[in-house]
């Protein structure tokens, strides 16, 4: 799957879990600055990359996907 | 389901479609699973609402809940019901010892899941909570068994994933999430098949040998040697008759040949513990089709069974709804049969009606066919009958046929509406009226056929047997309900239900408005059914 691919997937993924975003405000969205972005909608965004993706996330990996890029830089190498 | 699909599924609903709202009551944050509770429901044309509760409030939402939802979803985990053996909560000097548990299980089960419409339970390792090491399979299969017993409709997770449980309070990963919710709504809208009747061959299945071949003398079926397994199949047979089960023979044999055993009388099954004993050289679907036409029994609610596996296929393939068992006489064929037969039949706690049935249904094939009859010939020919219907009000601890009735019937009901025991005690204990019906005819008993709960105003439920459809039985009743509660017209909670055809249709007889019975709207046929039938009454 090519990183464009991975990227709109992720994009769609993300609008349908903070809805009412912008593309441009989605690709640059981080967990520290955007407050509906807690730790309930952490795991469910986790929920959703491995349901999407059909893969499991390490506990650690999780923690650490902490914005939309982390998100695609984490998948290119899964994926 | 992938996830983006689940989203597309949710989004291609209709502006209009149906609204749900849905209570997905777990202890732990489980709004990750609602994209896929959502698809589910929207690929059945429904757009669902989805509550969960307040974190740490499912024991207090299940002592007193408060109902907004139409369906409330429980994800349930060993915990819930032990809380001893969870994990989070680390290790402790709280002992609890083997018997309390297992009775907190039990107690814990049949308190709560009844009120539950599905549960999704996480079978996991528990936190060992003794120095027992069987402990843990002991409680995890009771825990299994209580959420078995007690819930209305379930499913069994087993790929727990306890490092994620510990790290974030999930039981399972995104990945699993869409999966169990897929099974579970297999579970949630499956509608269970209710089987009725056995039809079983004789020739190496009720016995060992050929009728036709070996003569009398030769065929065994005694608890030795070759007559073994058919002396289990008889025994077993004969077991589930008196508990209600319907038997019935179809055999490729000449009939006095095919009744030679049983008129000899040293079998355990004697020839009046079935309710048709078929033998004739036409396929055995088409003597199966005849019986379930004169019996008036769908045809998933018949069993077949027979050694012959072209007969099997026969069957099968001419009625793919009838469930078709092979008899075959090695031990672990035969513990498969037995099985299946008990887990498809068996009757818990059977009732007078139950082991009665043979003889009603005899009683109903020994009379001509209803639809046959038609206009003035079918009004004469239901007078002919000299029917007696027996009406009377059921008081608590005697409502055991009332609530398999209302349990069992889908044809005539009047919404599909489930009640469980402790539901219609308590309706009965707040003022609802419980009526059950008996019909009798010159033909014999017909049992208690029709059973009615008067609850808030209106009849809640209302459910009477198939087998006797088209005697305008029903009819008799409300006519006499009107009588009782002296009023002309009876609210009545209809709901059309995908199997409940018989009852819509005799809706129509009231007009434009379904949800009534009433005097005032009901035509002609309907108020003539007075000279029909004659009513006695308890009421």
């Amino acid at each position: 799957m090519s990183k464009d691919d991975i990227e709109a997937i992720v994009q769609d993924i993300f609008a349908s879990l903070f809805n009412g975003l912008s593309d441009d405000e989605i690709r640059g969205l981080e967990a520290q600055s955007h407050d509906r972005w807690d730790s309930m909608a952490q795991v469910n965004l986790i929920a959703a990359l491995e349901g999407e993706f059909d893969l499991v996330i390490d506990i650690d990996d999780a923690a650490s996907l902490r914005s939309f890029t982390d998100c695609i830089t984490y998948l290119r190498t899964k994926i | 389901m992938k996830y983006l699909q689940a989203v597309n599924h949710i989004k291609s609903l209709a502006d209009d479609a149906e609204e749900i709202s849905v209570l997905m009551a777990s202890s732990f944050q489980s709004e990750a699973w609602d994209i896929y509770v959502q698809a589910q429901y929207a690929l059945l044309g429904k757009r669902a609402r989805i509550d969960h509760l307040p974190f740490g409030s499912l024991q207090q939402h299940l002592l007193t809940p408060i109902v907004t939802s139409n369906k409330t979803l429980l994800l349930l985990c060993p915990w819930d019901i032990l809380p001893h053996t969870d994990w989070r909560s680390g290790f402790n000097s709280q002992t609890i010892s083997r018997q309390e548990s297992l009775a907190e299980i039990e107690a814990w089960c049949s308190r709560f899941l009844p009120g539950v419409d599905a549960v999704l339970y996480f079978d996991c390792p528990l936190k060992p909570s003794s120095s027992d090491l069987h402990d843990d399979s002991l409680f995890r299969a009771a825990l299994r068994a209580g959420i078995a017993t007690h819930s209305k409709k379930h499913c069994f997770i087993e790929d727990v994933d306890l490092n994620l449980y510990f790290h974030t309070g999930q039981m399972i990963n995104g990945q699993a999430i869409s999966q169990a919710v897929g099974t579970w709504f297999t579970v949630l809208n499956s509608k269970p098949v209710q089987r009725k009747i056995i039809v079983t061959d004789l020739d190496h299945t009720i016995w060992h040998g050929v009728i036709g071949e070996d003569g009398l003398e030769k065929l065994q079926w005694r608890n030795e040697g070759a007559g073994y397994p058919h002396y289990l199949y008889q025994t077993l047979l004969l077991q589930l008759q008196q508990q209600g089960v319907l038997l019935a023979v179809v055999s490729k044999n000449d009939l006095d040949l095919a009744l030679q055993p049983f008129k000899q009388g040293h079998m355990p099954l004697k020839k009046n513990h079935f309710v048709h004993i078929a033998a004739s050289y036409e396929a055995k679907s088409a003597q199966i089709l005849a019986l379930s036409e004169s019996l008036n029994l769908p045809l998933d609610s018949f069993i077949f069974v027979d050694d012959n596996p072209i007969e099997i296929e026969e069957v099968s393939q001419a009625h793919p709804s009838i469930l078709t068992l092979q008899f075959n006489p090695d031990t672990s064929s035969l513990t498969r049969l037995f099985q299946t037969l008990l887990s498809e039949l068996s009757i818990s706690n059977p009732t007078d009606e139950d082991r009665q049935r043979t003889a009603h249904y005899k009683t109903r094939m020994a009379m001509p066919s209803t639809v046959e009859t038609e206009g003035q010939n079918l009004t004469a020919f239901l007078k002919s009958l000299n029917m007696t219907l027996r009406i009377r009000q059921v008081e608590a601890g005697d409502h055991q046929r009332s609530l398999q009735l209302f349990n069992k019937t889908n044809q005539f009901n009047l919404n599909g509406y489930r009640i469980t025991e402790t539901e219609l005690l308590n309706e009965l204990n707040h003022g609802a009226y419980l009526w059950s019906s008996e019909l009798t005819d010159r033909y014999g008993s017909h049992g208690e056929i029709l059973c009615c709960l008067f609850s808030e105003g209106k009849i809640s439920h209302l459910a009477m047997s198939c087998r006797v459809l088209n005697r305008r039985v029903e009819a008799a009743f409300l006519i006499q309900l009107h009588e009782f509660l002296g009023t002309d017209v009876i609210p009545m909670a209809f709901e059309p239900t995908e199997r409940n055809t018989p009852f819509q249709k005799f809706t129509e007889i009231f007009g434009e408005n379904r949800h009534s019975a009433s005097l005032l709207s009901a035509n002609q046929e309907f108020l003539e059914t007075v000279d029909l039938i004659t009513v006695e009454k308890a009421i």
